[in-house]
């Protein structure tokens, strides 16, 4: 009984998030007739501050937010706050930096990190190369939501749906309103994701004390009484994650945050760069929320005790689900399978895009016309979308069957992807101030970190002498670009810096697009 | 924000000095971690490092939101 009323709960609900992805498309075909890549993969650069708010708080609270982090909080305490520092660091980075990538990306058309990378260097493989690189980091990722919705869907459904089917389950819908709809899709499920994320949150902060302890007092005075070593660093045998560990991963993400390449795609989503920066004043507000997963995580060591390694994520849905009837779990869980489906459909649309524009895109440019160079509307855009929503289906069943086959612990995955995207900041983001980093340097600089990070975690090693390695492997990464940038081969790049840099804040109107580029260029180089 | 003059000084070659309020954050979370990672005092009822966290993590949109009005007054928007 409890397992129908909360299964029916879940698959209306399903239902309804399928309809919204799909009825997102059809929003804009009144007006502007635009079906190309930069309608799919950048909304058509047109989504205000409310949408870009509700997508981006969408992308960055996923279903580690229910699982993993409620999971931390109950086996080491302290070290999960790593997750709040970081995001707040680098919502407030992004205040510079995603208004300095959007103008970049609109005044030369670009879609992604990866067009970036290409135009900035001029080499079109270097797109395809980070195309590839990037899709190794996301892809895990994606494996990642699939495994949380899985276990969210198969615990709230008491059972009834097996894991195996909520695994597809996931996969299927997801890739259905991306494919359909691209990022208009997924901003419009993250309005539903994040009303529901934010009451029932809400509703658990403040219910589940009251029901178990007698109120916060309560619930404080007795975590401090008797669970100390979870309050402060390092926490309760975390194995390392001191405060060493916790300032060099939380200065390592939040560089990484602003450049990973959904959090990018939510920033080409926007109408203006004065939207972006409104948004990094509200975003940052987002992160009070994820307290409660963490509080409630800690509240489940009183009252579901000795759950071990992977089990321990499930450490907040034990509470829903001995605490309150089967409606109000079903609830829940549409919230964390929201969780799971919102940043999922966005890294399929970014791996997507990435491959359409950069892989298969510049593969055949130069000859066709298609290539990075060629306009993202028109018929070469629509050519890369289809490519781009293909690559969507293959990476998604190719992420389903890496679930099904090779599992693996929660956030580990993560923190691999992150260390190893970290190493694409200085090519990118110090490149796009900086005219002298050479190809050359860039390449090497990031070859280096990369090598760093997969020695590290691979041989077990991460954190590395109490430092997260990808900061080590960040450092080594730029020492090894300047040495690289002052020593190394120079070829002559005639572009002006206005073509090459990002010169921030310039808005050239309608039609100037392409003189416009050179205005203003000669003193950007900071 | 379109109506800048075309032709004028790029906005972006200016000193923005209040992009510094953009630290903050780091200065509340990292460099500020070795004095707060404590137990005691607790601040009605949390522990203190956690109510610190709070702290930083409600401080935050407040530091943008200052860099932003710092770059509203000198006309960049």
């Amino acid at each position: 009984m409890k397992a129908t009323v909360a299964t029916s709960v879940f698959a209306a609900f399903m239902a309804l998030t399928l309809a919204l992805g799909l009825l997102a498309v059809r929003a804009r075909r009144g007006g502007r007739r635009e079906r190309g890549l930069a309608e799919w993969s950048v909304g058509g650069r047109s989504l205000g501050t409310v949408f870009i708010w509700v997508l981006m708080a969408g992308e960055s609270y996923t279903s580690f937010s229910y699982l993993g982090a409620a999971g931390w909080g109950y086996r080491f305490g302290a070290p999960v706050l790593y997750v709040i520092a970081y995001m707040s660091c680098g919502y407030a980075l992004g205040y510079v930096v995603g208004p300095m990538l959007w103008a970049y990306a609109r005044r030369h058309g670009l879609v992604g990190i990866t067009d970036i990378v290409a135009h900035r260097y001029g080499r079109p493989w270097l797109g395809t190369a980070v195309a590839l690189f990037a899709t190794v980091c996301l892809l895990p990722y994606i494996q990642l939501q699939i495994t949380g919705m899985g276990v969210v869907v198969s615990t709230i459904s008491y059972g009834a749906i097996s894991l195996h089917w909520a695994y597809f389950l996931g996969f299927a819908l997801t890739t259905t309103f991306v494919v359909v709809s691209g990022l208009r899709g997924s901003a419009w499920v993250s309005v539903l994701k994040d009303v529901l994320v934010i009451a029932t949150l809400g509703f658990l902060a403040v219910y589940v004390p009251l029901h178990y302890f007698d109120g916060y007092g309560a619930f404080l005075d007795r975590m401090v009484a008797e669970k100390p070593q979870w309050l402060t660093f390092p926490g309760h045998e975390s194995g390392g994650l001191g405060q060493g560990w916790f300032l060099s991963t939380t200065v390592v993400n939040s560089l990484t945050v602003v450049i990973f390449p959904t959090t990018v795609a939510g920033y080409l989503g926007a109408r203006s760069a004065d939207t972006l920066r409104r948004n990094a004043v509200y975003l940052p507000a987002y992160n009070v929320l994820l307290f409660v997963p963490v509080a409630l995580g800690m509240a489940a060591l009183f009252v579901v005790p000795g759950l071990t390694g992977a089990q321990s994520d499930l450490a907040l849905f034990k509470l829903v689900t001995d605490s309150l009837p089967a409606w109000a779990v079903g609830v829940i869980g549409v919230a964390a399978a929201l969780s799971s489906i919102v940043p999922m459909a966005v890294f399929m649309l970014v791996i997507g895009t990435m491959w359409g524009r950069s892989v298969f895109g510049a593969r055949s440019g130069g000859r066709t016309g298609t290539g990075p160079e060629a306009p993202v509307d028109g018929p070469a855009g629509q050519r890369q979308k289809r490519w781009s929503q293909l690559v969507v289906v293959a990476a998604g069943t190719l992420a389903l069957l890496l679930t099904y086959f090779a599992p693996q612990t929660l956030v580990r995955l993560s923190l691999i992807s992150y260390e190893g995207m970290a190493q694409l900041v200085p090519m990118l983001l110090l490149g796009l101030v900086w005219r002298r980093l050479t190809w050359q340097a860039a390449v090497a600089g990031a070859a280096a970190g990369i090598t760093l990070v997969c020695t590290a975690v691979f041989s077990g090693h991460d954190p590395l002498w109490g430092v997260n390695a990808g900061l080590l492997a960040l450092a080594l990464n730029v020492a090894v670009a300047l040495t690289v940038t002052r020593f190394g081969p120079r070829e002559r790049d005639e572009r002006p810096d206005g073509e090459v840099l990002a010169v921030e804040d310039e808005f050239p109107r309608v039609g100037e697009r392409e003189q416009g580029d050179a205005v203003g260029a000669t003193d950007a180089v900071s | 924000m379109r109506n800048q003059t075309p032709g004028g000084a790029p906005p972006g070659s200016r000193k923005r000095p209040a992009l510094l309020w953009l630290l903050l954050p780091y200065v509340l979370f990292l460099a500020a971690l070795p004095l707060v990672n404590r137990l005691t005092p607790t601040v009605f009822g949390l522990p203190f490092l956690f109510f610190w966290m709070l702290l930083a993590t409600v401080a935050t949109p407040g530091a943008v939101w200052l860099a932003r009005r710092g770059d509203l007054r000198r006309g960049h928007r």
